[in-house]
């Protein structure tokens, strides 16, 4: 066989096009269905690890996914908030750790997450550089984030506008970068976190302006404490150690909104509990993410296994057209065949010659098939870490 | 007294017949060919010059009569010993497929080696492939590719793989067809000079009257030795 792949290497070697064209072209058929096995695992480990780490969520009852992208992927928002009396309430009644979650806006269109500092310990972040935020307008940035916008120790992110034509709305905030976490592998990568006063302060909940004077006021003359401020007085768009402190919250902070309430209870019986319990509530529903991913992972299962009937028919044409070409391949080679036969080639030296080939072939496809699938992985970590985020 | 390397005695060949058409016939002239002797077959196109080299060389079987080639009837043989005996005392030169495209000019001598598994490729067959280019003028060649060549080289290439073996005949297939006059002329005087240094013997087939004069022996299909 030595002497048939030496010639069927030659033979390869001297049709490169088409030796290339069918390489690819079985490599591509190999690939899909391998590829959409490892693509589908890997989403699925990725969205099941974060269900598993987050029991239970609490948000406004509606729509379960959507609250399970908000506080695990930070994908999207919620269409209706909670108040902070309902994460008050939780931390009130359980021992485990309950921590609050305000997801709605971006800074150059990455999501900022609204929480306290247990956040960090909870999902285990760890901080490659600086500080945890401490004060208002302090961000702490993710490793992907911060490798993404080459944001470092010092520098300032513009939050995103909410709404380009709602003149009396929030204005945009200048926030300043205090931390940058190690890379997790997570959603968390590709985020901002801040603590809940700030992401209020980007609502325009908690707000600063100068000073209201009898002379700035609408209604200057009065003598008591309550003036009112005309529009006209400057709104402070960038929170500085200067005016840190003018800033301010209309309103009871038990009143001010957030997304959702993560709860971590430290066993099963607590969690049942819990869960019993918000059962009963008539606004607020107990989302258990897990159960989320696996009803996503369910159709993507069923999308796969549709995909891999495809793949199969693809595998089975390429397998065709593969015939087709050592067919034709043939005919156009009868010249050297005959050869073969003339100067005493026998038809197993023919069989041999083709069967080398077919390896050869085989063979180059199963290493692009490598190749390809390796370029895929990389892809789609990169992909799955950016849909994470 | 020399050998006798091909004998044919009142050999008949027949095609197959097909439903409707009719069987090709061919009566075969009895002729002997010796060792170093050198033979012209020649006739009109469809006379079947080509058959009885298929014939000789053993790809085709006689219906009746015989056919000896190293003291062998080729009609009583496998097809596999005929092949045998074809790879071990025959070397062919043909007009239509010379040479295999994606080889060599070496390569392409020693292409019966890759081949025939019987044929062991060595150092030395390496050397004599070599040589043998050497002696067909085209030892600076030895690397070009048959597209590289011009048509008279590729036959030159050809001559020097049909002697590869060290075969005991070798049977050439129109090897001047599509030559010109002069560039015939060069390949028979090489063929026919490489036969006789090398002690083999040559069936040349051809239908070009230019070269019947460079023959003894002339075998003319529906004529006469």
């Amino acid at each position: 066989m030595n002497n048939a792949f030496f010639l069927a290497f030659q033979y390869l070697r001297a049709t490169k096009l088409r030796f290339v064209i069918l390489v690819v072209c079985t490599a591509i058929a190999l690939s899909l269905p391998i590829n959409t096995f490892v693509a589908v695992n890997l989403l699925s480990d990725k969205l099941t690890e974060r269900g598993e780490q987050t029991p239970i969520l609490i948000g406004k009852k509606g729509n379960e996914f959507a609250l399970t992208m908000n506080a695990l992927y930070f994908r999207g928002t919620v269409k209706e908030t909670v108040s902070m009396d309902v994460y008050q309430d939780m931390s009130d009644i359980y021992e485990g750790m309950v921590l609050p979650l305000y997801i709605a806006h971006s800074a150059s269109q990455t999501p900022i997450v609204g929480s306290n500092i247990d956040y960090f310990e909870t999902r285990n972040l760890q901080l490659n550089n600086g500080r945890y935020y401490i004060g208002l307008g302090e961000v702490v940035v993710g490793a992907q984030a911060a490798a993404e916008f080459n944001l470092d120790l010092g520098d300032s992110v513009r939050s995103d506008l909410q709404n380009l034509y709602n003149i009396a709305g929030s204005y945009p905030l200048s926030l300043k970068v205090v931390g940058v976490l190690e890379p997790s592998g997570t959603s968390d990568d590709a985020v901002m976190f801040t603590d809940l006063k700030t992401v209020w302060a980007l609502d325009g909940l908690l707000h600063g302006h100068d000073n209201v004077t009898a002379e700035t006021a609408l209604n200057g003359e009065s003598t008591d404490e309550n003036l009112e401020a005309t529009a006209a007085i400057f709104m402070f768009s960038e929170l500085t150690d200067s005016n840190r402190e003018e800033f301010h919250l209309h309103g009871s902070e038990s009143e001010m909104p957030i997304s959702s309430v993560a709860l971590f209870p430290y066993n099963q019986l607590e969690k049942d509990k819990l869960l019993g319990r918000m059962a009963l509530s008539e606004d607020l529903q107990a989302v258990q993410p897990i159960e989320v991913v696996d009803d996503i992972l369910s159709i993507v299962l069923k999308l796969q296994q549709g995909l891999y009937v495809y793949y199969g028919m693809l595998l089975i044409s390429t397998i065709f057209f593969y015939i087709l070409v050592v067919h034709l391949s043939l005919q156009l080679r009868q010249g050297e065949l005959i050869l073969i036969r003339r100067i005493g080639g026998s038809k197993q030296t023919i069989r041999n010659l083709i069967l080398a080939e077919i390896v050869l072939v085989t063979l180059a496809s199963i290493l692009m098939t490598i190749v390809f699938s390796w370029v895929f992985m990389l892809l789609i970590n990169v992909g799955l870490s950016q849909l994470s985020g | 007294m020399s050998d006798v390397i091909v004998s044919v005695k009142n050999a008949h060949f027949s095609y197959p017949t097909r439903k409707g058409s009719s069987s090709f016939e061919l009566e075969i002239p009895n002729f002997t060919i010796q060792s170093g002797q050198q033979w012209m077959l020649m006739g009109p196109s469809g006379s079947g010059k080509s058959t009885i080299l298929n014939i000789v060389a053993g790809e085709l079987v006689t219906s009746r009569g015989e056919v000896l080639v190293l003291n062998q009837r080729i009609d009583k043989l496998t097809e596999s010993e005929r092949q045998a005996l074809r790879i071990a005392n025959v070397g062919f030169v043909f007009q239509d497929f010379p040479l295999v495209p994606y080889l060599d000019s070496i390569q392409n001598v020693l292409f019966p080696y890759r081949i025939n598994p019987q044929l062991k490729l060595t150092e030395g067959v390496y050397n004599r492939a070599l040589l043998l280019l050497d002696n067909v003028g085209l030892s600076s060649k030895s690397t070009r590719f048959p597209s590289e060549l011009s048509q008279g080289e590729r036959q030159r290439v050809a001559i020097a793989r049909a002697l590869i073996a060290s075969p005991r005949l070798i049977l050439a297939d129109e090897p001047t067809a599509g030559l010109d006059i002069k560039r015939s002329h060069e390949i028979m005087n090489l063929l026919q000079e490489m036969a006789v240094t090398q002690g083999v013997g040559l069936l040349v087939v051809s239908h070009e009257p230019q070269i019947v004069d460079r023959f003894d022996n002339v075998l003319c299909l529906g004529g006469e030795v």
